[in-house]
């Protein structure tokens, strides 16, 4: 970032090829699956680094700000939307946890892939993103506390809970 | 059922037939055989979802011209100084005020001339009436030289009878500038009838 703040191209390069992709992504889920908006707002979220890279807090990891910025745009996106993203309620839970086998040996198959996605894009957004954030993006729990701003242990009960509904979904589509 | 952190980081990077004895007890504390295969499984999808979809490549175009736009100046090898704008303006206003305090203009003053001979140098000297500021020119010395013309010896004379009564009332020579060289020291009361020895000479 100190390289990027002087106007060092290469930095600036860097930075967008480790974490363009990522955060193109993380919005694309994030968003519904909107791959017009998702470019949008990865493009915005760079231009805010670009024109004001002082804003950049040199105390914090620069991932876990970077995904604090961005979950901040996708909540306010949604406040704008006046709504979240519209999302399928999910079957409750201890739908067939008998069916683990089938599960676990189906999910690598693109249309098993393709049932994950809608899967994820059925969960609450609270949900999703930490689910994204955590498996996805690999960030620690303390991270996405940070990013969520919510204690570890609700992060941990999201998780818990993502998982948990994904389980279900998928094991009531198999 | 507690959903520890444990659990959660086993989860997240372990087999269930991976995990050590402890690791285990305390995944099925809170989870089935087959829930932790399922959430593992789920966790390792979660993983692959990072594969797609790749962002257009328009995007990193267009902000590389926002990059190159932005800091199209800076890219400049100068040195810059980042400050706020107050601080700039306060410089800024120092400066004006030092230009109207400061006087630039050259100090003048009449100066007084003193000639002197070192081995082969004629030291022609004109010291200001200010003790601490003195100009030395140099001059060869030898048969070809030309004494001063008549009118310059004059006036040479005459500053020197000059000063030599202005230290002699004082009762003392003047002080040389601190930074004039040994060499181009007055040391002794001036000898105006050597110093028209030397002219007469040449």
């Amino acid at each position: 970032m100190a390289l990027l703040q002087r106007g060092d191209e290469e930095a600036f390069n860097a930075l967008y090829s480790r974490y363009g992709q990522r955060l193109y992504r993380y919005f694309y889920r994030m968003l519904g699956q909107n791959k017009e908006q998702a470019g949008d707002f990865t493009q915005e979220l760079f231009i805010k680094i670009i024109e004001k890279p002082e804003a950049f807090d040199t105390e914090r990891r620069f991932a876990t700000w970077f995904y604090t910025v961005a979950a901040n745009m996708v909540k306010n996106e949604y406040r704008r939307q006046g709504r979240s993203p519209v999302f399928q309620p999910l079957p409750e839970e201890g739908l067939a946890h008998h069916q683990a086998d089938r599960l676990v040996a189906k999910l690598d198959a693109p249309v098993q892939r393709q049932q994950l996605e809608k899967a994820v894009q059925a969960l609450k957004p609270h949900h999703r993103e930490c689910f994204l954030l955590r498996y996805q993006e690999e960030l620690s729990i303390q991270q996405i506390s940070e990013i969520v701003n919510c204690p570890e242990g609700t992060v941990k009960s999201r998780l818990h809970y993502a998982l948990r509904r994904l389980s279900a979904r998928l094991n009531a589509l198999t | 059922m507690e959903w520890n952190t444990t659990v959660e980081a086993c989860i997240r990077s372990k087999d269930f037939d991976a995990l050590t004895e402890e690791e285990r007890q305390q995944v099925l504390a809170c989870l089935s055989q087959e829930e932790y295969e399922q959430y593992r499984a789920l966790a390792k999808a979660g993983k692959s979802l990072g594969d797609s979809p790749i962002p257009p490549s328009s995007i990193h175009e267009n902000l590389q011209q926002a990059f190159r736009k932005r800091y199209r100046r800076r890219n400049l090898p100068l040195p810059t100084i980042a400050m706020p704008l107050w601080q700039a303006a306060a410089v800024a206003a120092l400066f004006l005020l030092l230009g109207k305090v400061v006087t630039w203009a050259p100090v003048h003053a009449t100066p007084s001339v003193a000639v002197q001979m070192r081995d082969s140098l004629w030291l022609e000297r004109v010291s200001q009436a200010m003790k601490d500021t003195a100009v030395a020119m140099l001059k060869p010395f030898d048969n070809s030289a030309l004494a001063p013309a008549p009118r310059r010896l004059a006036f040479l004379q005459d500053s020197m009878a000059h000063v030599a009564r202005d230290e002699e009332a004082r009762g003392l020579l003047p002080e040389p500038a601190v930074d004039t060289p040994d060499w181009a020291r007055r040391s002794t009361q001036i000898d105006q009838a050597y110093i028209n020895h030397l002219y007469r000479i040449n």
